[in-house]
């Protein structure tokens, strides 16, 4: 154990060139004819680049690992943008319809209220009777689309059933030029006389304008009375 | 880290290394120490290594854990110029690492002796990897205090990326230097020297593999 002491000094010390000039040429003669601390000096040289090998190899390792969570942090942060951006986009999206809407019914509020003999109620009923009418056709501005087909028959067709907040959407042949039309209520009494325009196909009778109850409707050139139910 | 900016570019606004790299530009970047050439091929060659990895069924193996420690005998490989240059880099990248996953299953004992011949024997392997992996492994049981005044000994300066070249020429640092650094006296350095480096070298006498692997 000594010996190995004393080697392991002697090792330090000629590696680190500062034996003297005597020792170090005693210790390359020993070299020669002492395998132990031959091989001692080897295992010693050896070590040492296998610690140095190892250590490059930690150190490349450590390195990779840190630039590969670096660069999963940016992926990270570049999926969270995008997802922040399409998020933002949908909301927009979202928003507008709803300030669009909004706007919409607004505009028939203040219309509807500015019109004579309409209270705060109906108007809410006309506003929920148009919104019925988008959520049945997806668009009021589709009915325009169909006037080619709604315009070979009369509607409301006999006994029609509709609610108190329903648009009505009274249609006739374009080629009735009819200058009037006229509802009955039950008793046969008008209850509605509205001068149509020339050309004009179709009239829409907005929500609560006329109680639940049956009524009918006709237009001059038509001698039929067409009937339909108003129901609450 | 050295940078390259004319070699190597990426976008922040519009995703990242969407540049083909040839393979003589991949092999300077990694020569270089080049962070964005590592980005490059952990983006590139990662998805197929985790798909090579995850064909051993035999044993769960983390993947990333392979590729880490196949990129790294393949840096260390190509700066050491024990690439040969006959395959893409990425051939020898997986070759690499399917070598770790075979050593591993057979370390596991999950294996055929069949598979045993799978084991490449070209320039994917070299003898060193088993040494380096047992000394790592009884580095890592060493107090900080031995690892450290080793390493000043070894003359590795701390948080100093070793290139081959530097590894190769190391030269011994003088005690008087090592107890300067840490502010002792030199005999006490030159003892606690001797005290971890024989600890160092009982430990590994007494693993039977890193006697094995050194015979």
């Amino acid at each position: 154990m000594k010996k190995n002491s004393i080697n392991n000094d002697l090792i330090e010390r000629y590696l680190d060139n500062t034996l003297p000039v005597v020792e170090r040429e005693l210790f390359d003669e020993r070299l020669k004819t002492d395998p132990t601390l031959s091989k001692e000096l080897t295992d010693r040289i050896m070590l040492q680049k296998s610690w140095v090998k190892v250590t490059m190899h930690n150190q490349v390792k450590r390195h990779i690992g840190h630039v590969i969570t670096i660069e999963k942090q940016y992926r990270k942060i570049l999926t969270t943008r995008w997802l922040a951006a399409a998020s933002l986009v949908v909301i927009i999206g979202i928003g507008s319809l709803f300030f669009l809407q909004n706007n919409q019914n607004t505009k028939d509020r203040e219309f509807l209220l500015s019109s004579k003999g309409i209270n705060k109620d109906n108007c809410e009923k006309m506003i929920q009777g148009r919104q019925n009418e988008v959520k049945k056709y997806g668009s009021v501005d589709s009915l325009v689309k169909n006037k080619m087909d709604v315009t070979k028959r009369y509607s409301p067709a006999d006994n029609a059933v509709f609610n108190t907040s329903d648009t009505i959407l009274f249609t006739w042949p374009a080629k009735d030029r009819i200058g009037m039309l006229i509802i009955f209520d039950q008793k046969g009494l008008k209850v509605l006389e509205k001068p149509i325009q020339t050309g004009l196909v179709e009239y829409k009778l907005l929500p609560s304008r006329l109680k639940p109850g049956t009524y009918t409707w006709t237009i001059p050139t038509d001698e039929l009375k067409h009937k339909f139910l108003i129901k609450n | 880290m050295k940078k390259d900016g004319k070699v190597l570019s990426h976008s922040l606004a519009f995703g990242y290394y969407r540049k083909k790299y040839n393979e003589t530009e991949i092999l300077d970047g990694i020569n270089a120490n080049n962070d964005d050439m590592i980005r490059y091929i952990y983006k590139n060659f990662f998805p197929g290594i985790k798909a090579m990895v995850h064909s051993f069924h035999t044993l769960y193996l983390d993947s990333e854990d392979v590729f880490q420690e196949g990129l790294t005998r393949a840096i260390i490989n190509i700066r050491e110029n024990k690439f040969s240059g006959k395959s893409s880099f990425y051939t020898y990248l997986t070759a690499i690492c399917r070598n770790v996953c075979l050593k591993e299953i057979q370390k596991s004992g999950k294996i055929n002796d069949g598979s045993k011949n799978d084991l490449a024997v070209n320039d994917t392997e070299t003898p060193d990897d088993e040494l380096i992996n047992r000394m790592t492994i009884l580095k890592d049981k060493m107090d900080e205090a031995c690892k450290q005044i080793i390493d000043l000994r070894f003359g590795i300066q701390k948080d100093k990326i070793l290139l081959p070249e530097e590894g190769a020429s190391l030269e011994n640092t003088r005690f008087e230097e090592i107890a300067r650094q840490l502010n002792i006296e030199t005999d006490n350095a030159r003892q606690r020297f001797k005290r971890c480096f024989e600890k160092l070298k009982i430990a590994l006498s007494n693993d039977y593999l890193w006697r094995e692997l050194a015979n």
